[in-house]
């Protein structure tokens, strides 16, 4: 166990250094001229002799490679340097705003977790009745629906024509359930269409025939039979959706006026703001790496089979 | 093992529910009598008076003029309470309002006075303002009159003066011991109580020299989605919206808070919207060229259907509200025939795309939604009008930063461009935009000429009597030429919730109407 979590430890820094050239190599190839943009804000007019000194003095001529590792020596000890555009520490800022993104991924995969595992649950226990249909059509109507669609319909609704909640801002838990299920309500839809199907397989394994030959009921089976064996599908399908939750934190932050990290990241691409640009990005993908490696083994250690296979 | 029955968990999830509901109670009941919220499209920012970081509108809460910009360009009284200027407007003498103190107790006299415009009038960061780049000494006369001398005559130095940034003034004690700016403590009549990147709330100055406001606080907070803030002026969370650079309002947005019964309050912009020709390629140096291009031009049709109907149709390069915008030309009617008779004329033949020595008349329009909202659905329209006259429009979409490296470089064929509006023009569009011998910074050139510079440098350092004549000069050149391309002079859109007794625009969009807003 201890081998595979090494050998998974190894594999996910080998992912983040490729995730962070990848990233770098992108953002620093987009066209524009970003020294004129930090020019603009020093001082009234710009003209080229000032852009050029601007960009020589964040070393914007520097070929790409030097400036890679250059930004990766600050990031090794720990420096994640200042915003272009506002000239604050990034790593202070970037803490300032984990507490809302934190909030709403935890907040959208309890949603997920609740629509995904009822509605679906729901489902394999009628089979094709009239509850299974409509949490079939909610299903594929939800998937099908963007996400800043979604956002906009809960404000006009609970926020503009109830009054009920809030319509932007993190101020306080009521404030955090239209944001949360904007992002919750997404995958929620699909996992609940993941554990239904699963079920419905399950359902049809040897296990369950004999269980139901020896008279039990379909909820006592499902229970106690079907839902331990989907398991493992069932947690990968949940690590994954944790990963696009905290995309989605890039669309619903901005609507709801949530300063989190998604809403500072497309703040800093419409500025070019590559010190910002490259910490978030950076924290997305060790969270993205991280959450799929404690998936992996959290699965490992559920399913005796993979456990086995993994060893060989 | 515990079991939840069925009845506890609807109970539990009933109270869950209510807990939310009751919490979110109080957004209306916050609605304090005399608290005032409004949304800004991002954090206040770095409110140093001398940078260019923060939101304007809370620096011109916070910080003070000498003089205010008031309706249609008048110069006002601020913290100089009158001034005198010599006969060749190469001084002005300003006599200081007695008896006002920054927010911190620092007085304001000559000596705080010349303090701050040390840190920038003679710096060479600051050569865009005329009375920067002509500047030649401070003079203290006495603790309370200050001369401010020039090496030649300018004019425009007053209305300058009343400009956001760099120009007001910050207590001297607000800074470093190195002179960095350290918090926002200015004569204004708003105080910063709180900042951060949810929003800045602000109290009234109880020391205020001028007229106390009508409400005690405001609440400015951060909503960047534009949907949002429509949403929130429905909902009733904010009181007004409005301010192209506070918390703009599109006409669609107009159209759609008219419908749902919001009160929207319009009064004509005080800038413009241009088509420009890239002045450094051959193919717009054909006069014939850039009058076809205007004569297909719907511009009523722009103005009723893009803007709808927030807009009104221009052949200026200002609009009336500016001082001296000079006369109005009459906007001409969409003329396919003779632009298709002017395009022959230039040598552009053909049937489908003209085309000229084998080269087709393909041209590029570089839009920018950052930049320039609205300029996609415009470029659009004006596509489908040169379209009928046998000439290819492509667009090429930019953000920002694309758009500040191609502008000033010249790499494009037709640009979308806004004059800079009050209480920049009519000084800054011709001065910066139109010189040549300037050179184009991040906004880059609507037009040049080495003709037309002349008559500008005329006009921006005529002496009053002269002035309206000068400017007029170069309108008409620039008209005559079919030098640009105006298309509209969009409104100037606020809109206000029920909260809201007395509202009126103020006279520029880098202040919030706080004046003349009651509740």
């Amino acid at each position: 166990m201890l081998r595979i979590t090494l050998n998974r430890a190894v594999s996910a820094a080998i992912l983040i250094v490729i995730a962070s050239i990848f990233s770098f190599i992108l953002i620093a190839a987009f066209p524009g001229n970003v020294a004129a943009l930090i020019a603009e804000l020093r001082g009234g007019f710009v003209s080229q002799e000032v852009v050029d000194q601007v960009a020589e003095e964040y070393r914007l001529n520097d070929p790409l490679i030097l400036r890679y590792f250059h930004w990766l020596g600050d990031v090794v000890q720990g420096q994640l340097g200042h915003s272009l555009r506002t000239g604050e520490s990034v790593a202070e800022a970037l803490a300032e705003r984990l507490k809302p993104t934190a909030v709403l991924v935890v907040g959208g995969s309890l949603v997920t977790l609740i629509m995904g595992v009822s509605l679906g649950f729901a489902g394999a226990l009628w089979p094709n009745g009239l509850a299974d249909r409509l949490i079939r059509v909610f299903a594929v109507f939800n998937v099908s629906l963007p996400k800043f669609f979604l956002a906009a319909m809960l404000i006009y609704v609970f926020g503009v024509q109830l009054q009920l909640l809030p319509t932007f801002g993190f101020r306080g838990p009521a404030s955090w359930l239209l944001p949360c299920i904007a992002v919750g309500a997404v995958p929620g839809a699909l996992l609940s269409r993941l554990i239904r199907v699963g079920l419905e397989e399950a359902m049809a394994k040897p296990y369950v025939i004999t269980a139901k030959a020896k008279g039990f009921a379909r909820r006592r089976i499902l229970f106690r039979d079907a839902l331990p064996n989907i398991v493992p599908v069932f947690l990968t399908a949940f690590g994954m959706n944790i990963a696009f939750i905290t995309q989605s934190a890039l669309i619903i932050e901005p609507i709801f006026s949530w300063n989190g990290v998604g809403a500072y990241f497309v703040e800093a691409a419409r500025f070019r703001d590559l010190p910002v640009l490259q910490s978030c990005l950076l924290m997305f993908s060790v969270l993205f790496i991280l959450v799929n490696l404690a998936v992996d083994l959290i699965v490992m250690m559920a399913d005796p089979l993979q456990r086995r296979a993994k060893r060989g | 093992m515990n079991t939840i029955s069925r009845r506890s968990l609807l109970a539990s999830a009933t109270a869950l529910a209510a807990s939310f509901g009751l919490s979110a109670l109080p957004l209306r009941a916050q609605n304090g009598a005399t608290t005032l919220r409004l949304p800004l499209t991002r954090a206040s920012g770095n409110l140093d008076p001398q940078r260019y970081v923060g939101i304007f509108a809370v620096q011109d809460m916070v910080f003070d003029p000498l003089v205010h910009y008031g309706p249609g360009g008048s110069v006002e009284p601020g913290l100089a309470e009158s001034w005198e200027v010599n006969a060749d407007d190469t001084a002005i003498i300003f006599h200081l309002r007695p008896n006002v103190t920054f927010t911190d107790g620092e007085p304001w006299n000559a000596e705080s006075m010349v303090w701050n415009l040390e840190r920038w009038l003679p710096k060479e960061d600051y050569r865009w303002l005329q009375c920067a780049n002509n500047f030649k000494e401070i003079e203290v006369i006495d603790p309370m009159t200050v001369a401010l001398h020039f090496t030649k005559p300018t004019p425009t130095a007053l209305t300058e003066l009343s400009y956001v940034r760099p120009v007001r003034f910050l207590s001297p004690k607000a800074v470093t011991a190195d002179g960095t700016y350290a918090s926002p403590v200015g004569t204004g009549p708003w105080m910063v109580e709180k900042d951060g990147p949810e929003g800045t709330d602000l109290v009234a100055n109880p020391g205020f020299w001028g007229d106390k406001p009508a409400v005690d606080r405001v609440s400015l907070i951060v909503i960047p989605d534009g949907m949002s803030r429509i949403s929130s002026i429905m909902s009733g969370e904010i009181d007004a919206i409005g301010g192209k650079f506070i918390a703009p309002v599109s006409p669609q947005d107009a159209t759609t808070l008219k419908a749902n019964g919001v009160t929207v309050v319009t009064e004509t912009g005080t800038d413009t919207m241009i088509l420009g020709f890239n002045p450094r390629t051959d193919l717009f140096k054909d006069a014939r060229l850039r009058e076809a291009f205007n004569l297909l031009i719907d511009r009523e049709g722009i103005a009723q259907v893009v803007m709808k109907g927030y807009a009104k149709a221009t052949m200026n390069l200002y609009p009336e509200v500016i001082a001296h915008s000079g006369t109005r030309f009459e906007v001409p009617a969409r003329d396919v025939e003779k632009a298709k008779a002017l395009l022959e004329e230039a040598g552009w033949t053909g049937d489908g795309t003209r085309t000229k020595d084998g080269t087709p008349l393909d041209v590029e329009l570089v839009i920018s939604e950052d930049a320039v909202p609205g300029s996609r659905a415009l470029g659009e329209v004006l596509q489908a009008g040169f379209l009928e006259a046998g000439i290819g429009l492509s667009l090429r979409n930019v953000d920002h930063a694309a758009r500040h490296g191609d502008i000033p470089s010249f790499k494009y064929d037709l640009s979308l461009f806004v004059t800079n509006g009050a209480p920049y023009d009519p000084y800054n569009t011709i001065g910066l935009m139109f010189l040549s011998s300037i050179e184009p910074g991040t906004d880059g050139k609507i037009y040049e000429d080495a003709a037309l510079d002349p008559l500008i440098v005329a006009a921006l350092s005529a002496a009053e009597a002269d002035r309206p004549a000068a400017f007029q000069a170069v309108f008409d050149w620039i008209h005559d030429n079919w030098a640009i391309a105006p298309l509209f002079h969009g409104d100037r859109i606020w809109a206000h919730g029920e909260r809201i007794k007395t509202f009126a625009i103020p006279a520029t969009e880098y202040e919030l109407p706080l004046k003349s807003l009651s509740l």
